[in-house]
């Protein structure tokens, strides 16, 4: 058995987040609400 | 990888087979830059809605840049709610290895924090999955008076073994003279 484990995804858009020290979050559309606070600090990747 | 399943708590059961609350997880990867300092909060958007919080699960850590496994107990979280202290939950094996089980109530007034730190100087990545019930609050009291129900029966019962036969008998004559009362 094999590692099929995909690489997370990575994209200049998130270096520049992580660089400016945001959290990055990748998670799907939905309706649950999560607050993060401070709000600017915060990059968030939705999936369709 | 957390190992094991998630269980849903036995009290929770016939609720959700009632159709009375509503089956929920949230699955992310979170990737913590070096510096970290930030806290994520959950709660219902609505005052009379309960996310009741039964389990939590992590993938591994890794390394964002090489991918590589990287457990460290440099970089985790401080964690609360309802009922729980705060307690710092390490980016360590025996946390991320576990499904990590809760009973924590979510509220608009009492949210479930998470306050993720990375103290290391490498991002790091996760998924994490919270695990929860929706419903209202009148189901979740309803819920709460239930259980206070199987105890104060469950006490009663202990009770009752440990009294002289007379006693019981003394009881029970109690409890046949309110019951004709009753009727």
């Amino acid at each position: 058995m094999g590692d099929h484990r995909m690489p997370i995804s990575k994209s200049p858009e998130i270096e520049k987040a992580l660089k400016e020290g945001k959290l990055v979050v990748i998670r799907g559309r939905n309706d649950i609400k999560i607050r993060i606070e401070p709000k600017d600090r915060i990059y968030v990747v939705e999936r369709k | 990888m957390s190992s094991g399943a998630v269980k849903i708590p036995e009290f929770l059961q016939h609720y959700w087979l009632a159709g009375k609350i509503y089956f929920l997880h949230e699955t992310a990867y979170y990737i913590f830059p070096p510096g970290l300092d930030i806290t994520i909060r959950w709660y219902p958007e609505e005052e009379d809605k309960v996310y009741l919080i039964f389990a939590l699960s992590f993938g591994t850590p890794r390394n964002y840049i090489t991918d590589e496994v990287m457990y460290t107990d440099k970089a985790g979280f401080w964690h609360r709610g309802l009922g729980m202290r705060w307690h710092w939950d390490p980016l360590v094996e025996s946390i991320t290895g576990v499904v990590y089980p809760h009973v924590t109530p979510a509220l608009k007034e009492e949210p479930f924090e998470l306050r993720m730190y990375n103290y290391t100087d490498t991002p790091i990545y996760l998924d994490i999955s919270v695990w929860f019930f929706e419903m209202d609050k009148k189901t979740f009291k309803e819920i709460i008076s239930s259980l206070t129900g199987y105890f104060k029966f469950y006490r009663l019962i202990n009770e009752v073994f440990t009294l002289e036969p007379e006693e019981v008998e003394a009881i029970k004559k109690k409890l046949l003279g309110l019951l004709q009362e009753k009727v």
